[in-house]
């Protein structure tokens, strides 16, 4: 057997361990590293390596031999491409070659009871119009845009994923996927890009009714969306999760809540573990997430470790918490300190997954050399 | 799913009495898979 | 008259169908200019109550951004019988999300925020360049210039900013505040700028005492 497919099985055996509730070997460890931070990285011009993708095996290759993990530390699913084919106003490249998500309002106001009545026929009909001007044309045109920016999107999706099984067969990862689906909340649906962050906000006090209505309509569509395509007990559907910290309770609990649970709950029971991630604070909220179905993975952004892992612990599988904004200012002893410190609170009864508190987005967003060391610290001291 | 954009198999079976037993053993599959990946691909492009 | 008080803490419960009432009602009685100065400032004062809620975590961001909105509706109501010197402000701001940074949500609470305060906001938009504050500091002549970003190269851009702002030898007649995700002490001595928070209510505190 060679190197990589013994170390392939021992971290297998791992996450198989962490998955079943057992107490693994060691801590695994995970980060997820975008593809804007491996081609800076790799020295490379940002906008010429996304959208000239063949040039990203070597960009990914560089960075899983320079970043220990268990699991495939490389990520990218957005492409230029297939937004600029479909003139894309929610996706949109900036002047320093980050895909970024400008504030947009798929949804009109007005819109809502045509959602709420067809949320798939009104998707066709009236979002995708506004959020990409070339399917804002004549039926032809639309019919030719969307032919080319279908293909481009499988072409990019099928050649990064090819890209990803070589790194994980060459390096030995686990074949574990936390990103194998993805979908949302079924209110951050409606929140991230149909109403947008301002019109969300607004509607949640003038009109709830309708958002709690637009939120069950999604609901299936979400269900249907995070089913991924391949089966596997190493496959979960990645959550973000986003608008929740902004709510309060009170609205939380009426609007977000309710769809989501129905959502991770029809998941699991299709066989599919949700992997959450928690941005920004969750604390609030510990004791309905305390709720979701056993062993659903959660990432967190900011909060307490201690109470997370007092109130959720046993239940669900932990893993965030690090702040990569120490590794930008900490000196190396600080961070590996740090991990020392969540190891102690987290790892205990085992259910824990070591990521980091978010993923850098650029490569000067932390110290490179730092990541590396607590990296490497946890790969080989986090010993059951 | 309530609308005019996505398709069940039994829904595209009833519209076309032309597909026999034999035609439809062989290309169920994989009409309905495109069917399943235009729908993923749409959902994407909202998320 | 209509009851101050009243209307201050309608603005602060964050209740709009009370607030549109109220100033309805008093737009309708014909009111002068002084009046509704007096409406104005009681409006303000609502929206303070509204920041220290945030600030005790009784409303969040999105209760914010609602707030804003809020403002702006009741501000809307008042314009036809506010005289002149209603439009009296306390100070200028050019305000932005700087280069290569697109969010612009952080920046938008801000200056809703800001303009509640009775600043006179100069909004840049997103991806501003540096150019572009210069430019706009040397045509409104502002007390203060805000520099928004999410991302971490952000602070590149603030820095860049600054740079533009001192070889065009604007940056002493204004107080410079930074905010956004990224922005930290270390940040904010690296920039060069005044002030930086994370934290909108308290940032337009800081240039509530600037131009005090």
């Amino acid at each position: 057997m060679s190197d990589a497919m013994a170390l392939a099985q021992e971290r297998n055996q791992i996450f198989d361990d962490l998955f079943a509730g057992r107490i693994p070997k060691r801590v695994p460890v995970s980060v997820n590293l975008p593809i804007e931070f491996c081609i800076q990285y790799a020295g490379q011009d940002l906008a010429d390596a996304q959208w000239n993708t063949e040039m990203l095996e070597e960009i990914f290759d560089k960075a899983c031999q320079d970043f220990a993990s268990d699991m495939l530390p490389v990520l990218a699913f957005r492409f230029p491409s297939f937004y600029k084919l479909l003139g894309a106003k929610n996706f949109v490249m900036s002047s320093s070659g980050f895909l970024q998500h400008p504030e947009v309002e798929g949804l009109a106001r007005e819109d809502y009871d045509a959602f709420i009545a067809s949320p798939f026929n009104c998707i066709m009909e009236k979002i995708l119009p506004k959020l990409y001007t070339e399917l804002d044309k004549d039926p032809v045109t639309k019919a030719m845009t969307l032919a080319k920016a279908f293909k481009a999107f499988h072409d990019e999706m099928g050649h990064a994923g090819m890209v990803y099984g070589k790194l994980i067969q060459k390096y030995g990862y686990t074949d574990v996927n936390l990103f194998a689906g993805f979908c949302e909340a079924p209110f951050d649906f409606v929140a991230d890009q149909l109403r947008g962050f301002k019109g969300i906000s607004i509607d949640v006090r003038r009109m709830p009714d309708k958002v709690e209505a637009a939120a069950e309509a999604a609901t299936p569509l979400m269900i249907k969306m995070g089913v991924p395509p391949v089966p596997s007990k190493h496959a979960s559907t990645f959550i973000p999760l986003h608008m929740a910290p902004y709510l309060r309770e009170k609205d939380f609990a009426k609007l977000y809540w309710p769809t989501f649970k129905r959502l991770v709950e029809a998941l699991a029971e299709a066989g599919y573990p949700s992997f959450l991630f928690a941005e920004q604070d969750w604390m609030r909220y510990l004791d309905y997430l305390e709720e979701l179905p056993e062993n659903t993975r959660i990432m967190f952004e900011y909060g307490d470790p201690k109470l997370a892992k007092e109130k959720i612990g046993k239940k669900h599988i932990i893993s965030g918490f690090y702040p990569v904004s120490l590794l930008k200012t900490g000196t190396k002893q600080q961070c590996i300190d740090k991990a020392k410190e969540l190891i102690d609170i987290l790892a205990p009864g085992g259910k824990y997954l070591f990521n980091l508190d978010k993923s850098p987005v650029t490569l000067d967003s932390v110290n490179v050399e730092n990541l590396q060391a607590v990296l490497e610290y946890v790969s080989t001291n986090a010993n059951y | 799913m309530n609308t005019n954009y996505y398709k069940t198999w039994e829904q595209y079976k009833a519209e076309h009495p032309e597909i026999d037993e034999k035609q439809e053993k062989a290309m169920a599959g994989k009409m309905q898979s495109y069917e399943e990946m235009m729908f993923s691909f749409i959902m994407f492009l909202l998320v | 008259m209509l009851d101050m008080q009243e209307l201050t803490k309608a603005v602060g419960d964050l209740d709009e169908k009370k607030v549109l009432g109220l100033l309805n009602e008093f737009v309708a009685s014909n009111p002068s200019p002084q009046d509704t100065a007096m409406v104005v400032s009681a409006c303000q004062q609502g929206m303070a109550i509204v920041g220290d809620l945030f600030d005790a975590k009784e409303y969040f961001v999105g209760d914010l951004i609602f707030a804003g909105e809020l403002l702006t509706s009741a501000i809307d109501i008042l314009k036809p019988v506010m005289g002149g010197e209603n439009t009296a402000k306390i100070g200028k701001m050019v305000l932005a999300t700087v280069q290569g940074d697109l969010h612009d949500i952080g920046k938008n609470i801000f200056k809703s925020m800001s303009e509640a305060a009775g600043f006179e906001v100069y909004d840049l938009g997103i991806d501003a360049p540096a150019s572009a504050f210069v430019e706009k500091v040397k045509e409104v002549n502002p007390e203060i210039v805000g520099m928004s970003g999410v991302l971490t190269l952000a602070l590149d851009s603030m820095k860049n900013t600054v740079e533009a702002l001192k070889e065009a030898g604007l940056r002493d007649g204004v107080k410079l505040i930074i905010g956004g995700n990224p922005v930290t002490e270390e940040a904010c001595n690296m920039i060069g700028a005044d002030a930086f928070t994370t934290n909108a209510a308290e940032g337009v505190k800081i240039c509530q005492g600037w131009v005090k």
